[in-house]
């Protein structure tokens, strides 16, 4: 538990539904009881399909949310002893949507600067070497200072994003899908930087992504997510090359890779994703898993140990006496 | 035997208050039937103003103009917009990006899909209906009886992709052009819907035109990729070859920024294309690549490249391409 | 950025901006207008050769200079108790000017607030406001109107509280949907992330990106206030006389509306053209103030 910059402990957030004067409130298990360490200098890759609740757990990670039950700790300490303020230099975020995440009536370096005037760091001079400082270490030209965000392409507002997550060098940094609105080529260019940074500054990064390559270029450890819970969790190398879930295993091979002539990966899984107000019961993924065995529809598994450090949530791994059906299961799922 | 699909010189500009915009540039390409041809391409680059001009979608500032545009033969260039609206959802058919905004919200499925067939297709109504439930079930919608009444809000986005399928495959079109039909869904469901594109592909002998700007996509899917770079085809050719040896360097540099699992080095930098796409406001010089290119030399400023042949239907737009190693 | 062949064709920043602004025909002719309609109200002292309120029975109804029995000494004629038209007109344009921008000003204020308290929390503060709005609504404003003229004779102060005090439902609307769109944005989040007070994300963050409706709304609003306070000013409940409203002299007009048609049509056009000058310029306000987007 020490050294671990953020840790999510039983942490489930529930959402109302449908509320009002006369209908009947429906409740949404959005996340269902996450536990989830970072550690310094690490990249956690939190992978999961729309609907997993990752968004949401992110926001609760930033304290932009509270959990309904569980708790979050930052460098030890719960978030609300932290406070809105304090947190706020030592954790930042940045978004998928480069379009949406700066103010468009501001220019570039009022919204970079933006974090140190409400801090009141330093003097308005300091702050503006500072924002130029920035700016050159994304590598954005000076000359876009008095800019404004219509006037930038989307790479060059995710720079901006980022260096505004930065400018009060936070320790850790929540980047939610901070490519995925990217073209490919400048994808790279951001992946590279962000990358870079993590190096020159000693960041540590949460990366949610439902790019899977990407994640497994970038990321340390990756933690899998399905309808609101964490299924399995693993070094990135462990989990690419082993992924143990049936869900991870469907996930790994639905990518697919710029490599011709491997043509479509077969239909490992069945049905679409549930409705988050109607969770199937036991086991959340065993509608759809090839190797569901009878005790999946009763029983929720709990985490068990993987190899290679990490743990995963599957009755496939966890219960003795059916250890004899885990071979042939984990042969039809893969 | 007719090309499904002959495309030659086609162009479309746009006027602006700031001058004109050549949005696609002398665009030639040629789709057989069963054949899958992936239009691959970032944003800006043209892919899907390029799938607009075929159907006639175009914004109505927007001019079209083009040396050869024909469906099996059939001169669409010339064609009137009465013929136009009987070949759409016909002969030819378009998937788009987001189910949820390419069928109406207020309309079931079973009314928007039967509109289509009555639009093109003599049938009883009865028939008619035993046609759509057929093709939902076929497009593996399960209970496709029952789907008839549902709007579309009540499907997930799978589903309603898989609708929007079932509803352009209706008249058994010979050509299907495919915007990013999976761009929007999640991995899982990419795979699988591609899948039914393929099959269904290979079932009805259509021509498939897929725009995408997912390498992953044109690798497991497509026989034959054109890349399209600020209007223009860079270059063209089988993806075996396209993507074992690309010739064009905006081709190699988009290639080297895909991270591929187990290829590049975790944490190490990935490829990349330096700058941003130029402006394609008023007439451009030289190639449009010249700027971001690692091999540009001086005469790439002066001379527009024209596509050089590689082989049987493989082209490369490049003044250099006899001194780039393969 | 676009270098290049685009850049260099280009004209300088300002001189787009200039040809930008007077391109735009709505907004030109509605400044305009507008403009015109401003320098009347400010220097009505100065440009009316009579006293407005100076009547002389004997001077009654003389018809505008482009009619056969006109003098340059009433260039729009006289009404019916002889007072000189243009300076009626001229002291008019106060009226209506003062009462749009009052108008405006209390039930923005009273709207918007309540517009974007509702928007931006959402939940009981939102049932509330709406409350609020459904109260409102309900009451028609020239009732609440006659009953206040029964309780407090008619005034210019009672028509400007009157309206100020009912005319909010539309500001409260628009901000409260453009406070919840702009609420969901990512920059909102990023500032809520740096850690800054909710006073200054609503007026850093949310206030200047819901200006653009604001302006359009707030113009809408003042062309309406205009116009209601006429109506009321016609029907009586209104501005009392001898005070120059454009209404009042409608209404005034009523009499002698077949043999003296100009004391309906001068008015008339003046209200006509001020309300329209309004929307355009809101319109023009709105289209040249819209940050520049995606393109």
């Amino acid at each position: 538990m020490n050294g671990d910059l953020l840790e999510l402990e039983d942490v489930e957030r529930r959402f109302q539904l449908g509320g009002g004067w006369l209908r009947r409130r429906r409740e949404v298990h959005a996340v269902n009881g996450v536990n989830l360490q970072v550690q310094r200098g690490q990249v956690l890759g939190l992978v999961g399909e729309s609907g997993c609740g990752k968004t949401t757990l992110a926001r609760i990670m930033l304290g932009l949310l509270p959990a309904s039950t569980g708790v979050v700790r930052f460098d030890g300490m719960p978030l609300a002893e932290i406070g809105r303020r304090a947190l706020a230099r030592r954790m930042q975020p940045i978004f998928q949507d480069p379009y949406s995440s700066l103010n468009p009536r501001k220019r570039i370096a009022a919204i970079i600067g933006a974090p140190l005037a409400v801090h009141r760091i330093d003097t308005p001079a300091a702050r503006r070497e500072r924002v130029a400082e920035m700016m050159a270490l994304v590598g954005l030209p000076a000359r876009l200072m008095a800019a404004f965000p219509g006037q930038l392409s989307g790479g060059q507002r995710q720079r901006v994003a980022i260096a505004r997550a930065l400018v009060m060098r936070p320790e850790l940094v929540v980047c939610d899908e901070p490519t995925s609105a990217l073209d490919v080529s400048v994808q790279a260019q951001i992946l590279n930087l962000l990358q870079e940074l993590r190096q020159k500054l000693g960041l540590t990064y949460v990366l949610i992504s439902h790019n899977l390559a990407v994640v497994e270029h970038l990321a340390t450890r990756v933690a899998v997510m399905y309808l609101g819970r964490i299924v399995e969790e693993a070094p990135t190398a462990s989990l690419f090359a082993t992924p143990r879930h049936p869900y991870t295993q469907a996930l790994l091979a639905s990518v697919l890779t710029p490599e011709p002539g491997r043509g479509l990966p077969l239909a490992a899984i069945g049905g679409g994703y549930p409705n988050p107000l109607d969770p199937p019961t036991g086991c959340r993924f065993h509608p759809r898993c090839a190797a569901a065995l009878p005790s999946c529809r009763s029983i929720s598994p709990q985490p068990t140990w993987r190899d290679g450090g990490g743990r995963v949530e599957c009755h496939l791994y966890s219960a003795p006496a059916e250890a004899h059906q885990v071979s042939e299961a984990v042969a039809v799922g893969s | 035997m007719t090309a499904l699909l002959e495309i030659e010189g086609l162009a479309v500009e746009i006027p602006l208050a700031t001058g004109t915009l050549h949005a696609v540039r002398d665009v030639s390409l040629g789709i057989e039937r069963g054949e899958t041809l992936c239009l691959v391409g970032e944003s800006g680059s043209g892919k899907s103003l390029t799938a607009l001009s075929i159907m006639d979608l175009l914004p109505r500032r927007a001019m079209r103009s083009a040396r050869r545009l024909a469906l099996l033969g059939e001169d669409l260039s010339a064609a009137t917009e009465r013929r136009m609206s009987e070949l759409r959802g016909n002969r030819m058919a378009m998937v788009f990006q987001e189910p949820m905004t390419a069928l109406n919200p207020a309309y079931t499925i079973g009314n928007q899909m039967l509109e289509t067939i009555a639009r093109h297709r003599r049938m009883s109504t009865r028939a008619a209906r035993d046609r759509v439930v057929q093709f939902l079930d076929h497009v593996g919608i399960p209970a496709a009886g029952a789907r008839l009444g549902q709007y579309p809000h009540q499907l997930s986005g799978g589903l309603r992709q898989r609708v929007m399928i079932a509803m352009m495959l209706l008249c058994e079109p010979d050509l299907l052009i495919a915007d990013e039909p999976t761009t929007a869904l999640d991995v899982t469901l990419q795979a699988q819907i591609l899948a039914l594109l393929v099959k269904l592909q290979h079932e009805l002998g259509l021509g498939l035109l897929l725009i995408t700007h997912d390498l992953g996509v044109v690798a497991r899917v497509a026989q034959r990729v054109a890349v399209m770079y600020a209007g223009e085809i860079v270059e063209t050719g089988s993806v075996e070859r396209v993507f074992a040896s690309p010739r064009h360097p905006y081709t190699r540099g988009l290639l080297a920024c895909v991270p591929v699992p187990g290829k590049i080095a975790p944490g190490a930098p990935l490829g990349t294309i330096p700058g941003i796409v130029p402006s394609l406001i008023g007439e451009a010089a030289g190639c449009a690549f010249r700027a971001r290119c690692p091999l540009a030399i001086e005469a790439c400023a002066g001379r527009h490249p024209m596509p050089v042949p590689l082989g049987v239907g493989d082209s490369a737009r490049c003044l250099l391409l006899d001194s780039v190693a393969a | 950025m676009s270098e290049g062949l685009a850049g260099r064709l280009a004209p300088g920043a300002f001189a787009r901006g200039r040809r930008r602004i007077f391109g735009h025909a709505g907004f030109t002719f509605g400044a305009a207008v507008l403009a015109i309609v401003a320098l009347m109200a400010i220097l009505a002292p100065l440009l009316s050769p009579w006293d407005p309120y100076d009547q002389d029975l004997s001077r009654r109804l003389i018809p505008p200079i482009w009619q056969a029995r006109g003098t340059m000494e009433h260039v729009l004629g006289t009404d019916g108790l002889g007072r000189d038209y243009l300076s009626r007109l001229l002291y008019g344009a106060r009226i209506s000017l003062l009462i749009g921008i009052s108008t405006v000003v209390i039930s923005g204020l009273i709207g918007s607030t309540l517009g974007v308290l509702a928007g931006y929390f959402g939940g009981r503060v939102d049932m509330a406001v709406s409350f609020l709005l459904t109260v409102r609504l309900s009451l028609p404003v020239i009732l609440v109107a006659l009953a206040a003229v029964a309780l407090v004779h008619g005034s210019l102060v009672v028509v400007i509280l009157v309206l100020g005090l009912l005319l909010w439902d539309r500001f409260l609307v628009v901000m409260r949907s453009t406070t919840q769109q702009i609420r969901h944005l990512d920059y909102v989040a990023a500032a809520e992330a740096v850690g800054a007070s909710t006073l200054r994300i609503l007026v850093s963050e949310v206030l200047p990106n819901a200006l653009n409706n604001l302006i359009v709304v707030a113009t809408l609003e003042m062309a309406n206030a205009i116009l209601l306070e006429a109506a009321l000013s016609f029907l009586g409940l209104g501005v009392q006389p001898p005070l120059p409203s454009w209404g009042l002299m409608l209404s005034e007009a009523k009499p002698f509306m077949f043999f003296s048609p100009w004391l309906i049509t001068i008015p008339g056009t003046m209200l006509f053209l001020l309300v329209l000058a309004i929307n355009l310029l809101g319109d023009g306000v709105r289209d040249l103030t819209a940050p520049g987007g995606r393109g």
